[in-house]
């Protein structure tokens, strides 16, 4: 059924079709009215769920743990401070191996205090064992919330999975959505079974110690399963499209970069303009390309340097920066990425998109001349650009 | 109350294949792997004489170190310390009403550092070797007691229940 929803309502649907046993939430900017939504749903008795009213976000995921460690399949959602504030917990969710399914709003850190998007939050925990994947629209986070049990509750992975949705852009922005039917959806994602649980017929111990002599084990475990998710969600993937009818395009979408001389890289919803400013860069002859990353854990690194391999320059777009770094999160996961397999390209970070501030059309073009400039030999590579500030003087170096 | 299917028993390390329980926090339960009580620097030690068996000690108990020794007929006649898994927070000691619970250093000057009186202070012996925490050699833990009696009652039939 067609739908005129804002994306935190659109992904409420989908965790809706999804059947969660388990809800715990608590409310922060921008993500309130997907857990409103959902607590409507569960009051007016079209979600059968135990709805957790809990006393902060690490209560929420805490609880969370506790009832998948029940066999639960179980839904969360937060943002920003939120996010932080349960991120002691984020490793106890992965490393207890809990398929829990969160919607992280995406929004700005504090401080200077800021309720708006971007994406520092989730990409300030890329290392804490959780699946992460970035919705570029509405359609593709309601899609998620179903793809994204899939992907965690398969034995392959066993891992929990963070859900990216841009604060504002897209969890207040009204878009056309399509709603699978419940009956689809069910028969793309069956309840949840697994052994990782506590039972009474098979006793277990949960949540154990492990000292050096075989701490790393797990971690290798852990790594493992994470890179056997790429296979995961390409088949899962495939199943979503035989039984919802949509298709999506594994852990990377590649939109005209296959004879591309100029890419931007970017993720969540900025690709749209950015693949705007691409098409309108090639009616005039540029052979410009936009690779948008939909799943950052585990790193997209094969498709990343098979698709960079053979431009003349690359630019990576994010909201973010890592003080004191190489750029932001996304620009060392992307140069890392390829020269782990042999591809260097010349390439820039432009940094943008900071607490809410727009990605405008003028800014992408800003970098794809800045991208051409360096094709064609002039400027440094490696620069780190603030747009908007210090694009002038060409990047902090 | 139904009886149990299963009665977790505790049984000796798991050898060293990792792969068999490393992959994620949850495993058969009943499992202990290895001595670990390296941190303990205050040994309890009961004195079997004064002790009212009145478990105190074992209800409190926070590792659930401490256990039932029973006589032939599976009377419950006195209380022992696991030392292999006792990390010597002293709350038995607090919590004795006799008092007859000691603390005593584990550096092997048998010094009382917990104030109870009337405890014999005999030198305790140094077990530190064994009680090294990590990589300590796997060995058989002492005999476990069902836990589901109360102390001198003669007709519990059956253990658990
Ligand atoms: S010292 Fe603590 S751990 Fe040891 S037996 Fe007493 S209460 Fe238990
Ligand atoms: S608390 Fe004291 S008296 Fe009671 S059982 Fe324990 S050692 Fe004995």
């Amino acid at each position: 059924m067609r739908k005129f929803l804002s994306g935190n309502e659109a992904f409420a649907e989908g965790v809706r079709l999804a059947r969660p046993q388990v809800i715990s939430a608590y409310p922060i900017t921008p993500q309130t009215t997907v857990v409103e939504a959902l607590a409507s749903m569960v009051e007016e008795g079209s979600l059968a769920c135990e709805y957790l009213h809990v006393e902060s976000e690490h209560a929420a995921l805490a609880a969370a743990m506790g009832a998948s460690a029940t066999g639960a399949r179980t839904f969360t959602a937060t943002s920003s401070q939120g996010l932080l504030y349960m991120a002691e917990c984020l490793t106890y969710a992965s490393g207890g191996r809990f398929p829990i399914v969160m919607m992280n709003a995406n929004r700005a850190l504090a401080l200077p205090w800021n309720i708006y998007g971007d994406q520092r939050d989730s990409l300030s925990l890329l290392d804490h064992g959780w699946i992460q994947v970035y919705a570029e629209n509405n359609q593709e986070a309601l899609d998620l919330a179903l793809m994204a049990y899939a992907v965690a509750e398969d034995e392959r992975v066993s891992l929990p999975v963070m859900v990216n949705v841009d604060g504002f852009a897209l969890t207040h922005t009204y878009e056309s959505v399509e709603v699978p039917e419940a009956q689809a959806a069910d028969a793309f994602l069956p309840p949840y079974a697994t052994a990782n649980r506590f039972d009474f017929e098979r006793p277990v111990s949960i949540g154990y110690s492990a000292g050096p002599e075989f701490n790393g084990h797990y971690q290798y475990w852990h790594h493992r399963d994470m890179l056997a998710a790429e296979t995961v969600v390409e088949e899962v993937e495939a199943r979503f499209a035989a039984t919802c009818g949509r298709r999506y395009p594994g852990l990377v979408d590649a939109y005209r970069c296959e004879d591309a001389d100029l890419v931007l890289v970017t993720l969540g919803s900025a690709a749209g303009i950015a693949r705007d400013v691409a098409d309108e860069l090639r009616a005039a002859g540029t052979r410009a390309g936009v690779l948008r990353i939909r799943y950052l854990r585990p790193v997209p690194g094969r498709q990343l340097a098979e698709a960079l391999a053979g431009v003349a320059a690359v630019g990576v777009l994010e909201k973010d920066i890592s003080f004191g770094g190489d750029g932001g999160a996304v620009f060392s996961t992307v140069l890392v990425a390829c020269a782990r397999r042999g591809v260097a390209r010349p390439a820039l970070n432009f940094i943008g998109g900071l607490g809410g501030a727009d990605i405008s059309r003028d800014q992408v073009r800003v970098c794809f001349a800045d991208l051409e400039r360096l094709a064609a030999g002039q400027g440094e590579a490696g620069r780190v650009v603030f747009l908007g500030i210090d694009d002038e003087e060409g990047g902090l170096r | 109350m139904t009886d149990r299917k299963f009665t977790p028993h505790l049984r000796e390390g798991l050898g060293a294949r990792p792969e068999e329980f490393a992959r994620s926090t949850c495993f058969e339960g009943g499992y202990l792997t290895s001595v670990n009580a390296g941190w303990r620097s205050l040994r309890p030690l009961i004195d079997p004489v004064q002790c009212t068996l009145c478990l105190n000690c074992y209800m409190y108990c926070p590792d659930g170190t401490i256990f039932k020794v029973r006589d032939g007929e599976g009377v419950c006649t006195a209380l022992a310390i696991d030392y292999d898994f006792c990390k010597g927070c002293g709350v038995c000691a607090k919590v004795c009403p006799v008092p007859c619970i000691a603390m005593v250093d584990e550096r092997g000057d048998g010094e009382v550092a917990a104030g109870i009186s009337g405890v014999s202070t005999e030198r305790v012996l140094q077990r530190r070797e064994q009680d090294l925490m990590s990589c300590s050699p796997k060995r058989g833990l002492p005999e476990r007691i069902e836990m589901s009696e109360t102390p001198a009652r003669k007709d519990a039939e059956g253990g658990a229940a």
